[in-house]
């Protein structure tokens, strides 16, 4: 009798021992399956192209596209006829690889388009776009260490863009940021996710920037006026960005080292490099847009200062001012455009073409 | 998951239907007819026989008392009521209507238990008890089973609050007692251990060797500390030698598996990759364009490869793995008329759950008193403690964290790779457990020793002179192939080592006095004296030319930051305290302190702390003895002044600052003054509190409680003040300032069921504290650097505040803040649509609202059952776990799997991935509310038949698991350790099943 009174215990005993093992035991369990993947885009886009190569017409003179553009296509359609062939395979396991070849069909098509042959003579009024993206077309300013500015400076310039007019992480306009060495250096107006942002290299201690950004103007086609004013003199709000002469952000240096002291801002001392669409250093940062106008203050200006500014021009004779371009007509010579102060020249590089107005 | 969900629910809403029946307890009346025979046995709650427990018929005197078995047989006229009672048990009654045979469970009544309290150089009954002190016993902090007993005061004592650093074994703890009063000094309460005062913690201490812990709350208690006093005082008393005879021998063992419980849930974790890559797809469209997903560093074509074929790899429950924790501790103790002794010893060990994390503890403990006869008393005591802590390498857990499924720690040859992901920089978790080695080992003793004698009856003088030594060694080992070092720089060899001493010198004297039956009176006097010393060393090799881990510091090619350092410092006290007893009901305590600290200088160093405290027993008066509901109410009222000793040492000087300057290829070292300026009119930051107490009692002790309402100022707070570079200095310490805490304490004991063989009693605890900054520099104004403000707490969180997510109908208003749909939307207090540092805000403070334990025990028959609950509600904390896995975007790395706003969930919680939304840190703002059941224990008692056969006389089996639910939005791992260093103290949170015994032969 007592055996079983004490095989009873056990047996209870045993029963709270797996339950508290089943506290343990409940795990949740989910699992995607694969995905069907479409290929339906890679047809569209390869009919498009066909009919593209076999309507435009081919050759050196205006109104035709240049032979080596055609070529660029013909690489371009075998490259989809690649991904059909992969697709029909069953190669692709998420539809984003189907995509891939279909993003390259449109760029393809896209630049292939850009490449139509028109020549404007040397003053034609017209406005300037650089096809920045994957580092085809750039503006080089020159090499200048006062490009890089002090603890006072402000950007100003014209943009223009249409959608999709930057990829690939940071899209840059106007820079002389550096981060190839430490500390960074150097300034960037450029574009992330979905913000317009300045960037500014900031030191002694390494890894340090000071940014900020919100969100860039969505009006495609139309023309923005764009300012980044840095001033180091104020207790709060040193940086400061303008959109159409409106306070777009004003940021206050909130940057410090390991200790906690604040940080100033670092000039560009290495390549003394302006470059727009597309970064001096890092040029996988690029974008494509218009540019009509900019300029380079060696001092801070006011919002005041900045709505004068956007409504007026330049002589380049101004105090301060440290360059300044127009780009609205077609210069004499692409490769040696000079400022408004003579002390500067431009020279715009790869993609890029002057659209008559 | 629903599985766990509806067993989660069950098994609450078996506990809330157990804690309502708590106060359902119903009076019976009662009828008295003829007599009839009752025998029984009384036992404890482990099963052995209570000899000497006192069965009576109610309102009579006639009873009898239990034999040497714990049995009684007794004449009870029926329907009369038999009340069972023992010292420091819970009694019982029993109606009886007829012959019967009793099997009683005296159960320990925890109040009862802790009748003597430790009150600092004496004890004290808790009926007579004027201050506001709880008391903890061995007992429980064995059957709590953690590793670190300072987690246990967690929920089981009201006003004690105890923050883990992290879940690695050996981990450190801090403790605050009704909470922050000092902002720029420690205010980490004074431990004593045997007799000596330290800051040194509990983490060395076997919880088998703990007699009691009692903590000393309210300035009158820790007044007799003085200086020292203002954080509070915790009283730690190890199993010492008693008068007991004969020989014991106690065993306790216990054996537990650890495995990780709540792992966060990360994207594309068990197995579930597809969901990281939908996620990566998702994050580089947004943040980079669609183009970007045909760059070559989108995937790699290992981690294609791996998609393609569903290789997915789980680094969280890869690199964790099921752990052991081995306790085993035996003492003896025993003695005759002249001589008593114990001597006990422990062994710990506990291994974490991530690569070699591991904890291991040896003490000792001896005790030796003899008695030369009535007037002449001596004796020693030790406790030793030899501990090693493993605490595993830094960054492999957050390694972990960030490395996507798609990613695996191998190569085509099954070996383990050191570069893992080569579009990003973190390395394989697997070869940084291995070369990244960070150890301590530490040695903690203390000795004292005593003689006593009684003079007269009721006098007696006692010297005690304690001696207690110190060591702490830390070395690291970072190999060329870890994170820090990324495969590229030279490994790195790092060692710190410290000693302390500190010797007391007591001399008490002791009086006690009993006039007729009216008046008593305690006293005692203290001369004290007391030295500390501290001394260390320190170095760091870069370079080393073979795996010699942190041993072999001079092969290095370079040696730097070597450093030493000695300092003393010394305290003189003289004290005096009188309790006096009138009539058994009205009481009065009184104490002051006068103390001199070598940390300040001229007459600063010697202050004056006195404390006064009042004791009332209303029950005992007349009009209160026909309240038969009520059978205990005490009211205390108390006023103290304590001070702050925990400063540092130097704070008085203005030291020369070293600077090291290079002439051509030599170095040379110069000195100058160092821009802290030393103040030495400097006090002591003195914290005077007044405390309210009821203490009470209901239904026969069935519902017993105590609760303490206090406020205590902290005046003349140390403060290092910027002074704006004024004579090469930059800063000056300064007493200004001035904070307060105010508070709620409640604990509260009920038997909630008491019958033959069953028995339920709770214990629970309330605490709630308010702080706040009363003054800083007397010009009314905020220090909005250091974010102090004048009528908030000392630690605020001050910051945007966070509404949420810009959801698509609001796109016009987002735009605005220059903001886009599916980014964080945060308050804009000025309206200026610019969100600056002018739209910051006071949100929170890092300190809970409230906090409450609860524990549940049953006892039926031989087995026992407890569960304990813990909950600590409110509080706003950073977090860096939450902020790096929420807020971050980067393209390569893994992230928690939240509700993040997509345009077809609208969530309201998390930002879109990868849309570059701004004011992100809002997001590490998380509260600190969970309820946790903390353990949960089943034990069996073997009877006295099976005992006798196998010759113990006491065998308890129990199981038990640790952490078993928690209830929490955090989305870590742990909330207790929310805001754990992430790279140094990251943890996985266990759970522990364990198997013990305990036994007495």
């Amino acid at each position: 009798m007592k055996k079983d009174v004490l095989k009873k215990k056990i047996l209870v005993f045993c029963s709270l021992l797996f339950f508290m093992g089943l506290l343990h035991s409940c795990e949740e369990n989910k699992t995607l399956q694969s995905r069907e993947v479409s290929l339906d885009c890679l047809y569209s886009n390869y009919e498009s192209m066909l009919t593209l190569q076999d309507t435009a017409k081919i050759g050196e003179s205006d109104g035709t596209f240049p032979r080596e553009n055609a070529e660029l296509l013909q690489i371009a359609i075998e490259e989809i006829e690649l991904g059909v062939s992969k697709g029909l395979a069953g190669q692709f396991t998420l539809q984003y690889e189907a995509d891939n070849f279909c993003i390259s069909a449109e760029k393809a098509i896209a630049e292939f388009l850009n490449s139509y042959q028109e020549t404007l003579a040397p003053g034609t009024p017209a406005e300037l776009i650089v096809y920045g993206i994957d580092g085809k077309g750039r503006i080089e300013f020159g090499s200048d260490p006062a490009f890089g500015g002090s603890d006072a400076f402000a950007v100003e310039a014209w943009i223009k863009y249409d959608e999709n007019f930057y990829e690939s992480g940071i899209g840059d306009f106007i820079a002389t940021f550096d981060n190839s060495t430490q500390p960074h250096e150097g300034w960037m107006i450029n574009f992330m996710g979905d913000n317009m942002r300045s960037t500014i290299g900031m030191g002694p201690q390494e890894g340090r920037v000071l940014e900020w950004g919100n969100k860039y103007p969505t009006n495609y086609g139309e023309w923005n006026h764009i300012a980044m004013v840095y001033d180091a003199s104020l207790s709060e709000g040193q940086l400061k960005m303008y959109l159409n002469g409106e306070i777009f952000f004003s940021k206050t240096n909130d940057i410090v080292d390991n200790a906690g002291v604040v940080q100033s801002y670092q000039p560009n001392t290495k390549n003394f490099n302006m470059w727009a669409f597309q970064e001096p250093t890092d040029q996988a940062r690029c974008m494509t847009g218009y540019i009509r106008k900019f300029r380079f203050w060696n001092v801070a200006k006011t919002q005041s200062d900045i709505n004068t500014l956007m409504n007026s021009d330049v002589t380049g004779s101004e105090s301060d001012l440290e360059c300044a371009w127009d780009f609205t007509m077609v210069p004499e010579n692409d490769e040696a455009i000079a400022d408004k102060t003579g002390e500067h020249t431009a020279k715009i590089v790869g993609n890029y073409k002057w659209i008559s107005l | 998951m629903k599985k766990c969900n509806s067993l989660y629910k069950r098994v609450i809403s078996l506990m809330v239907i157990l804690t309502c029946c708590v106060y359902s307890i119903q009076v019976i009346a009662q009828n008295q007819t003829e007599k009839v025979v009752v025998v029984g046995k009384v036992a404890d709650a482990d099963m052995l026989p209570i000899v000497g427990a006192n069965v009576v018929i109610e309102s009579t005197s006639i009873g009898v008392i239990t034999d040497i078995d714990g049995n009684f047989k007794i004449d009870v006229p029926k329907n009369s009521v038999l009340s069972i009672s023992f010292i420091g048990y819970v009694t019982q009654k029993f109606k009886i209507s007829g012959p019967d045979n009793l099997d009683v469970i005296l159960v320990s009544d925890m109040s009862e238990l802790d009748d003597v309290v430790v009150i600092g150089y004496g004890t004290v009954k808790k009926k007579d008890l004027t201050g506001s002190i709880e008391s903890l016993s061995g007992d429980l902090l064995v059957k709590s089973n953690n590793t670190n007993i300072t987690e246990t005061l967690n929920g089981n004592v009201s006003g004690v609050l105890v923050t883990k650093s992290s879940n690695r074994p050996g981990a450190d703890m801090s403790m605050q007692i009704r909470g922050v009063n000092s902002i720029n000094s420690s205010n980490e309460p004074l431990y004593v251990i045997n007799g000596v005062p330290s800051y040194s913690g509990m983490k060395h201490l076997n919880a088998s060797d703990i007699e009691s812990i009692d903590v000393l709350k309210d300035a009158s208690s820790a007044a007799i500390y003085g200086s020292r006093g203002a954080n509070g005082v915790v009283i730690i008393t190890t199993k010492g030698a008693s008068k007991k005879k004969g020989f014991s021998i106690d065993y306790t063992g216990s054996f537990g598996v650890k495995t990780p419980t709540r792992i966060p849930d990360m994207i594309g974790n068990k197995g579930n990759g597809l969901e990281y890559v939908d996620y990566r797809v998702a994050l580089w469209k947004k943040k980079y364009g669609d183009a970007s997903l045909s760059r070559p560093d989108f995937l790699t074509a290992d981690e294609k490869r791996r998609i393609r074929n569903g290789e997915y790899y789980d680094w969280l429950r890869e690199i964790s793995d099921q752990s052991y924790v081995t306790n085993h501790s035996i003492s003896t103790a025993g003695g005759n008329e002249t001589t008593s002794y114990s001597f006990g010893i422990g062994y710990l060990n506990d291994e974490g759950m991530i690569g070699k994390e591991e904890f291991t503890r040896y003490t000792a403990n001896v005790g030796l008193e003899h008695r030369f006869n009535d007037k002449i008393t001596t004796g020693i005591s030790s406790y030793i403690s030899d501990h090693k802590t493993n605490h595993g390498s830094q960054d492999a857990l957050l390694n972990a964290y960030f490395l996507p499924p798609i990613v695996s720690p191998y190569n085509d040859n099954g070996n383990y790779e050191f570069i893992v992901q080569p579009t990003s920089s973190k390395i394989n978790p697997f070869i940084q457990n291995e070369n990244n080695i960070r150890e301590s080992k530490a040695f903690y003793s203390n000795f004292s020793g005593f003689l006593e004698l009684k003079l007269i009856e009721g006098l007696s003088l006692k010297s005690q002179v304690a001696y207690q030594f110190d060591t702490d060694l830390y070395g690291e080992w970072i190999g060329k192939y870890t994170q820090q070092k990324g495969g590229v720089n030279p490994s790195e060899a790092y060692r710190r080592e410290g000693r302390n001493t500190n010797v007391v010198w007591d001399n008490i004297v002791s009086y006690h006095k009993e006039i007729n039956e009216n008046h008593k009176v305690d006293a005692i006097g203290l001369f004290n004296m007391q030295k500390d010393t501290h001394q260390g060393s320190a170095m760091r090799g870069i370079g080393l030319p073979y795996k010699s881990d942190w041993h072999a510091i001079q092969t290095a090619d370079e040696i730097t930051d070597v450093s030493s350092y000695y300092w003393e410092s010394s305290m003189t006290s003289y004290m005096g305290r009188v309790n006096y007893t009138l009539m058994d009901k009205y009481m009065m305590t009184l104490t002051g302190r006068y103390d001199g600290t070598s940390r300040l200088k001229g007459d600063k160093r010697w202050g004056f702390l006195p404390a006064a405290a009042l004791g009332w027993q209303i029950k005992k008066e007349g009009f209160m003895q026909g309240v038969e509901a009520i059978n205990k109410l005490k009211f205390r009222l108390s006023y103290g002044k304590t001070g702050n000793n925990n400063l540092n040492h130097n704070i008085t000087l203005t030291e020369l600052g070293l600077s090291r300057y290079t002439f051509g290829s030599n170095g040379v070292n110069g000195f100058g003054i160092s821009n802290v300026l030393g103040n030495e009119d400097l006090e002591w930051e003195m914290t005077s509190e007044y405390n309210f107490g009821l203490d009470f009692g209901l239904f026969n002790n069935r519902i017993e409680g105590t609760v303490d309402v206090y406020t205590r100022e902290t005046d003349g707070l140390i403060f290092n003040r910027a002074v704006g570079s004024v004579n090469g200095f930059n800063s000056v310490y300064q007493n200004i300032g001035k904070t307060s805490n105010k508070g709620i304490e409640l604990t509260l004991n009920t038997v909630n069921i008491s019958q033959t063989n069953f028995y339920w009693k709770t214990n629970f605890t309330f605490s709630l504290n308010r702080n706040k900054i009363e003054e800083l520099y007397g010009d009314n104004k905020d220090d909005l650097g250091n974010r102090w403000f004048i009528g908030e707490p000392v630690n605020v969180i001050y910051d945007l505040k966070y509404l949420g997510i810009w959801q698509a109908d609001e796109e016009e208003e987002a735009g605005k803040f220059g903001q886009s749909v599916g980014h964080i939307k945060v308050e804009d207090v000025n309206g200026d649509y610019n969100l600056d540092q002018q739209d910051f805000q006071i949100l929170g403070t890092p300190s809970p609202d409230w906090t409450a334990g609860m524990v549940n025990s049953f006892v039926y028959k031989q087995f026992d059952f407890s569960f304990d609950i813990y909950a600590r509600v409110g509080g706003l904390y950073n977090d860096s776990f939450t902020y790096m896995f929420t807020a971050w975007d980067n393209e390569h790395w893994n992230k928690a799997d939240v509700n993040y706003w997509t345009v077809e969930n609208g969530s309201n919680e998390y930002q879109q991935v990868g849309a570059q939304s701004y004011h992100t840190q809002v997001l590490s703002k998380v509260s600190g509310t969970f309820v946790k059941v903390r353990n949960i224990t089943f034990g069996y008692a073997l009877g006295k038949s099976v005992l006798s056969k196998i010759g113990l006389s006491k065998l308890r089996l129990y199981s038990q698991v640790q952490n078993p639910f928690t209830f929490t939005d955090f989305i870590g791992s742990d909330p207790e350790t929310i805001g754990e260093n992430v790279n140094t103290q990251l943890s996985l949170y266990p759970m522990t099943f364990t198997f013990g015994i305990n036994a007495n032969f």
